[in-house]
């Protein structure tokens, strides 16, 4: 006689799978619910991995550019500062200019002579001013400072410029040609480099590009100016106290229309400037967006995560109470 | 003479009693032994002329269902191959490490790319210089791992398969010997169920290296095939070849002769391609993970290393940079354009010239790599070069046709992805297998041994043998009172 029973091992069998299966659920859904990520974030995007791969890779960019907006901002306003040092330096020195100048008193004019010169040492040092490592007026050539020697290496060429000079307009003439000429004021004077700062990328596309150095016509014009007010007391100058008072009001003049060219300068550094913030902002933006693309993609949802743990801890009770059940249920306790 | 014959049917009933009773306690002792087939007991009738009808044992009947046990076996070969293959892809993919994570692939890519932008911004800045060569030395040290982690494999899966090969000929060995017992046995009309019971257990492990199909001799005898048709075991059992490799690198390939194949009688047995002889089991897994996917994987990250190299050593993007040599990344042997190096992932480097842990400078980073002065340390165009050579679109020099122009980041993500979803599709493969294998292991539980029904079988044969002994008191009583007379 054959009758068909079941065996008692199917019953084990089956009952180790559910557990397993269970406990494996337990296991990533608890390690979902605590890290918040998901536990195989390539299966939920089918290996399809370069959604996240894209977005590290601008993560990494917006790094490097957050980065490149601080120091770029940094120079930037340090270049304004500078600025602004000479333009106040300017309009201090021509008003003495200006007012020594009309007295055609020589004494008083040789003080305000002196008083350029010093002037003209100030704004040569504020124009190495040096950010980090760096010279900012300096263009590429970063490590050195751009005007080296201070304001008797910028008078010491001169003097033999003007030397023979007998008029005033001899000697502007005689010193506009030396900062024109490519072999006097930038051979001798500047030692930057003639290339400016950058492209600097800064965000997707967009690059800020310093085209200020210490060689640009609004700085050379401020030297120039500073350079004729400190010489006014020598060559034609100092033979005759009209001559100087003559150089003195051409320099008070020429620091007058050198602000223009300071105040378009400041200009361009400000409008970078704006490029700089724009881009700070908009990478924010970017930066957090990505973010939250990021985590949509890889981290699990906890309240779905927690309600699937739920679930799964009543079914593996649910199946241990039916197993302590069912062991009891055999033909040979009731023998 | 009928008392006498009643004497002898009734001791017949007690002795097949005693025997059922050894039959039911063999099965519920090893109620609990998987792979153990429920055995009974099989009776028939033999009789003497008129009267009399004495029970006979006609033999112990092992209870396995062969379609079953086949279906069985297939599926759980099928199991351990698909896990195995998603075994190599996971270990693969964790190397490579899951985008978004610190220290995976992506993230390092990411990091190059920043560090390269920063400096952009600082040429003349030692520490953003440094983090571009550290970040770089990140890469090129992650990919050499990677690579080296391919190679392991195929070295393991060299290794599995020489003990596999050892396991499958022991075992054979030791099936044809049970089959020699078994033939021996059932000759003296003997209860071989033990020793089938054993040679079952032995073929399922055989089955599993190379899954096989069973065919059925005289005298409870078997012969093994592997599904594809190699004769593994027909009377005489079947010695396999395999020679171990010690190292296995990048340019050992089997095709090359290097690896060696699998051989059976000198001859060359097909291990893999449409008319491989041992397909569906660990130990095709073993040789595909080491002669297929192994070095399709390898390949891939070699191209992706190759089109690192390519981009950066470009003469329009680094003019100092030799491109027989490289420019940030090198290979420490020549390279060799418009090739791609085999295993140049394994040893792809960053310049010595540019990283100062091998006595190079940092400034070259911004000078050019054959740079021989400084030049203005404020001069960031080729780091913008590189930069922008790193995000262009193109094809890797030597890469197959129908690779498209991609950024650098865009191979890496198709590297990264194609590893991630192949390993899902042999991880859902395998799960259908072992589902498979274990629904079927569950219907062969189901036809095992269940106690309750024994106990009954046991109430019944009591009932029995009581009876006997009844009929045994009886007669006796009978004789008694003849003895009286």
């Amino acid at each position: 006689m054959t009758t068909t029973g079941f065996g008692d091992l199917a019953g084990v069998i089956a009952r180790q799978q559910q557990i397993t299966t269970i406990k494996r659920t337990i296991e990533d859904r608890s390690s979902e619910t605590v890290t918040g990520r998901l536990a195989d974030p390539a299966a939920a995007l089918r290996g399809q991995l370069s959604p996240l791969v894209a977005i590290d890779a601008s993560l990494g960019r917006l790094r490097g550019w957050s980065a490149n907006i601080d120091e770029t901002g940094r120079q930037l306003s340090a270049m304004q500062l500078v600025f602004e040092t000479m333009e106040t330096f300017s309009d201090l020195a021509r008003k003495g200019l200006m007012s020594a100048a009309s007295t055609e008193n020589a004494g008083q004019i040789r003080v305000v002579v002196a008083d350029a010169r010093d002037k003209l040492e100030g704004v040569l040092s504020a124009l190495n001013t040096r950010v980090g490592d760096r010279s900012i007026f300096s263009g590429t050539a970063t490590s050195t400072s751009p005007f080296q020697g201070g304001a008797e290496a910028v008078l010491d060429p001169l003097r033999a410029v003007i030397a023979g000079t007998q008029t005033a307009e001899e000697m502007v003439a005689a010193v506009d040609a030396w900062f024109d000429d490519p072999a006097g004021f930038h051979a001798t004077l500047y030692r930057g480099g003639d290339t400016a700062v950058g492209p600097v990328p800064v965000a997707e596309g967009q690059t800020v590009s310093i085209a200020i150095t210490g060689d640009h016509q609004a700085v050379r014009a401020t030297i120039k100016a500073f350079a004729i007010a400190a010489l006014a007391d020598q060559g034609p100058g100092a033979s005759s106290p009209d001559q100087m008072a003559q150089l003195a009001d051409h320099a008070a003049r020429e620091l007058l229309v050198s602000a223009a060219d300071r105040a378009l300068a400041a200009g361009t550094l400000g409008l970078a400037e704006g490029q700089v913030e724009a881009a700070r902002s908009r990478n924010a933006a970017e930066s957090s967006s990505l973010e939250i693309a990021r985590s949509d993609l890889r981290n699990a949802d906890p309240f779905e995560a927690a309600s699937a743990l739920a679930e799964a801890q009543a079914r593996l009770e649910m199946l241990f109470t039916t197993t302590a059940r069912m062991s009891r249920l055999s033909l040979t306790n009731y023998l | 003479m009928s008392i006498t014959s009643a004497l002898t049917t009734a001791s017949s009933g007690l002795s097949a009693s005693s025997r059922g009773a050894e039959v039911v306690a063999g099965n519920i002792a090893n109620a609990g032994t998987e792979g153990y087939a429920r055995r009974e007991l099989r009776l028939g009738t033999m009789s003497f002329g008129l009267g009399g009808a004495q029970v006979r044992i006609l033999g112990v009947e092992r209870h396995s269902d062969p379609i079953v046990v086949a279906d069985r076996r297939v599926a759980s070969a099928a199991s351990l191959e698909g896990e195995a293959r998603a075994g190599m892809y996971a270990t693969l993919e964790a190397a490579i490490g899951t985008p978004g994570d610190a220290g995976s692939l992506s993230a390092r890519l990411a990091a190059l790319d920043g560090a390269l932008i920063t400096a952009v911004g600082q040429p003349e800045s030692l520490p953003k210089l440094s983090q571009v060569a550290t970040s770089a030395v990140d890469v090129a040290s992650l990919m050499r791992d990677v690579a080296s982690g391919i190679q392991q494999q195929r070295l393991r899966a060299d290794q599995a398969i020489a003990a596999d090969v050892s396991t499958l000929n022991a075992s054979l060995q030791q099936v044809h010997e049970l089959n020699l017992q078994i033939r021996s046995l059932s000759g003296q009309n003997r209860d071989a169920s033990g020793l089938i019971d054993q040679r079952a257990r032995l073929i399922d492990d055989v089955s599993q290296i190379i899954p096989l199909r069973e065919i059925s001799r005289d005298r409870n005898e078997v012969a093994l095939y592997s599904t594809s048709g190699l004769v593994l075991l027909d009377g005489q059992p079947s010695q396999l070849d395999f020679v171990p490799t010690p190292v296995v690198g990048a340019a050992m390939t089997r095709e090359g002769g290097a690896l060696s194949g699998l051989a059976m009688h000198d001859q060359e047995v097909a291990v893999d391609g449409a008319f491989s002889m041992i397909a569906g089991g660990s130990l095709a897994a073993a040789f595909a993970i080491r002669d297929t996917l192994g070095p399709e994987q390898a390949d891939a990250l070699d191209l992706l290393a190759a089109d690192l190299v390519q981009r950066l050593a470009d003469p329009a993007v680094d003019p100092t940079a030799d491109p027989a040599v490289g420019g940030l990344f090198t290979d420490p042997g020549p390279l060799a354009p418009p090739q791609v190096d085999l295993g140049l992932a394994g040893r792809i480097q960053v310049n010595a010239a540019v990283d100062p842990e091998q006595g190079g400078a940092l400034w070259r980073i911004r000078a050019g790599v054959g740079a021989a002065t400084e030049g203005n340390p404020g001069d960031a165009g080729l780091l913008n070069r590189m930069v922008a050579a790193l995000s262009a679109a193109r094809v890797p020099d030597g890469a197959a046709a129908d690779v498209p122009a991609r950024s650098l980041t865009g191979h890496a993500s198709d590297v990264i992805s194609s590893v991630s979803s192949r390993r899902i599709v042999e991880e859902s493969r395998a799960s259908f297998s072992a589902a498979r294998e274990s629904s079927l292991r569950q219907i062969e539980a189901e036809n095992g041994v269940d106690t309750d029904q024994e106990i009954q079988i046991l109430l019944r044969i009591e009932k029995q043998y009581a009876a006997n002994a009844r009929v045994l008191s009886a007669v006796d009583q009978m004789l008694g009172r003849l003895m009286e007379l």
